[in-house]
């Protein structure tokens, strides 16, 4: 076999990984980057559509913590509040969550009158929806298998694409970094494919490098390895238990609820009692949480304040854990607590949703979704427009050795990527019990 | 082709064998030395007579607290007895006796700090004879998120 012939065969092998990787993953990458190109501006949209529940007048003083909560709970008897968010600024209304029987809702309350402006099932949130269909495509577990699928067989996308289009004559401009407007519809169907490609490529990886550690599995698994390393986030901002409250439970004071009708001795009253709301507001101010915070309260009698920001810029991130009864801080983990992966992860994340750098960082993100779904819509056109009647279009198989060749490239990259182990494992049982059986299927996708 | 379904599929599994985060990784990050305290006082408490307060500190390291103080304060914030500072009787023990005048739900707050960790557990008791509001204040459970008083510095 001649260099030349050798070549052309690699090259169909990679073409007709890159076709088929393509075909399956095309829908899916759409979505995410559709949904990815909304979720970019969630800050202004939100600010936008929620407008009257987030803004308040500033009139006078702002009442205490804990008379907001007696008031939420006064309006959600019997309903446990599990969240406090006091707002960034004098006029951004204060949040609560609470588990209602439909679920996790957040009540709007106005600081200065402790008027409840309004409440909103979570799940119902615009930005919710957006966020499920593009973190697990609004199925649950396996739809967040699934993205992660297709954020890792989308790095194989990318490395089988540059391959096919890295010019064996010497880089140029053209038919690379812009689209060759008067050679013809056939290239340039091939250049709305490629150029687009070139452009988003880097980028793209970058999302999908900085989105994979989110994900279900992979994601998990990866922050459970790197915080055991001593090289993660620490324990409990991700994965792992937080630190409980000190206090033994026999002397928490034992509190007579609504339901007794009777006095009971000062024995069982007398013992600890957890800190206000307002104390725990205090000990946030003391310590210099970033505005935006969240105070988590404890549902059990061994549980801690949680005190927690994400901001956009992950330098500001903060988790603290403070002891319910006698206010010490248990943890209190900032980003430069954080291994230098976890670091690296907090970034990617702002970097990846586009607060990092505010606009521009946003706008650097909407050009490569957008550049994204051009390459998706524009190969399955290149596809379609090409491919003979009645047949996949996909070059003849590889050779056996190709093939070997190949197949142990892309085994070892479902190492690193088990869930794309997994989905090799599945076309190759498809492969061996349907498409190797049928030859209408084979002659159509090529597979002899 | 059944070697090769064989071998990706002992690959797979290994893989998606989960791991979680260990227990003691918590030992390679960033960690606090929060102080703790105890509070003691006798079961039964009338109005007039002392009152022993025992607080038991446990700081780490052989370092001396910054102060310990102890607030007394009726519950619903309508009496106070303020902050008074608590005498160290040995290490690590500390002891205040005081009183209070009238009967009702009280708080008694242990305000310390060493090592740059300060906290602030109160304990509720009874003195005497509660009246209806406070048994109310009881029943409707305000004593664990009420405000009672501010952190100390």
């Amino acid at each position: 076999m001649t260099s030349s012939s050798s070549s052309r065969d690699w090259y169909r092998a990679v073409w007709r990984w890159h076709l088929y990787a393509g075909l399956i993953i095309a829908p899916f990458l759409l979505v995410l980057a559709v949904t990815g190109a909304v979720y970019l501006f969630k800050p202004q949209i939100e600010q936008v559509i929620y407008a009257d529940y987030y803004q308040v007048e500033p009139t006078g003083e702002r009442l205490s913590a804990t008379e907001l909560y007696n008031r939420v709970q006064a309006e959600y008897p019997d309903t446990p509040i599990t969240r406090y968010r006091p707002g960034e600024s004098a006029d951004r209304s204060t949040e609560f969550r609470v588990m209602t029987e439909e679920g996790a809702t957040t009540v709007f309350v106005d600081p200065y009158n402790g008027k409840v402006i309004g409440s909103q099932l979570n799940a119902d949130r615009f930005m919710s929806q957006v966020e499920l269909i593009h973190g697990e495509l609004m199925i649950g577990p396996l739809g967040d298998r699934i993205v992660e699928l297709v954020a890792c067989w989308t790095i194989v996308l990318m490395a089988t694409g540059l391959y096919l289009f890295w010019p064996r004559n010497g880089m140029q401009a053209s038919g690379t970094m812009y689209p060759r407007l008067r050679k013809g519809k056939r290239i340039l169907r091939r250049d709305l494919h490629v150029v687009p490609g070139f452009w988003v490529t880097a980028g793209l990886l970058f999302l999908v490098l900085t989105g994979l550690p989110w994900s279900g599995f992979w994601g998990a698994n990866f922050q459970s390895i790197a915080t055991n390393a001593g090289v993660g986030y620490p324990p409990s901002i991700w994965g792992g238990e937080a630190p409980t409250s000190t206090v033994k439970t026999e002397d928490v004071a034992d509190v007579p609820w609504a339901a007794e009708t009777l006095p009971v001795p000062n024995s069982e009253v007398a013992g600890y009692v957890p800190l206000s709301l307002d104390q725990v507001e205090t000990i946030a101010g003391t310590v210099g949480m970033d505005p935006s915070y969240t105070i988590s309260i404890p549902s059990t009698p061994d549980g801690v304040y949680t005190l927690s920001a994400y901001p956009d810029r992950a330098q500001d991130e903060a988790t603290m854990h403070v002891d319910q009864y006698s206010g010490a801080v248990l943890a209190d983990y900032r980003y430069d607590n954080y291994g230098i992966v976890g670091k690296a992860v907090a970034l990617g994340i702002t970097l990846h949703k586009g607060t990092q750098f505010g606009l521009p960082n946003q706008l650097i993100s909407l050009a490569i979704c957008l550049g994204v779904i051009l390459v998706v819509v524009s190969g399955l056109y290149l596809w379609y427009s090409r491919k003979p009647v009645a047949k996949s279009g996909a070059p003849s198989a590889p050779s056996r050795t190709r093939r070997n060749v190949l197949i142990v490239l892309l085994v070892g990259f479902g190492i690193i990527f088990p869930l794309v182990g997994l989905s090799l494992l599945v076309v190759a049982l498809l492969d061996w019990l349907i498409i190797r059986r049928s030859t209408k299927l084979t002659r159509f996708l090529n597979a002899g | 082709m059944r070697r090769f379904i064989l071998g990706i599929s002992l690959v797979a599994i290994t893989a998606l064998s989960a791991c979680a985060v260990k227990e003691d990784a918590v030992e390679l990050y960033k960690q606090e030395t929060p102080l703790q305290a105890t509070l003691d006082f006798p079961e039964v408490v009338e109005a007039g007579e002392p009152i022993t307060f025992e607080i038991g500190l446990l700081v780490e390291g052989d370092v001396e607290p910054d102060f310990v103080h102890l607030e007394l304060q009726k519950a619903d914030g309508t009496v106070s007895y303020g902050m008074q500072e608590a005498t160290r009787i040995a290490d690590g023990t500390y002891e205040l006796t005081t009183s209070v005048k009238a009967d009702g739900l009280y708080i008694a707050r242990v305000h310390a700090q060493a090592n740059g960790s300060t906290i602030f557990p109160a304990k509720q008791f009874i003195v005497g004879e509660l009246t209806e509001a406070e048994w109310a204040a009881l029943y409707d459970g305000a004593a664990p998120v009420e405000a009672v008083t501010e952190p100390h510095h």
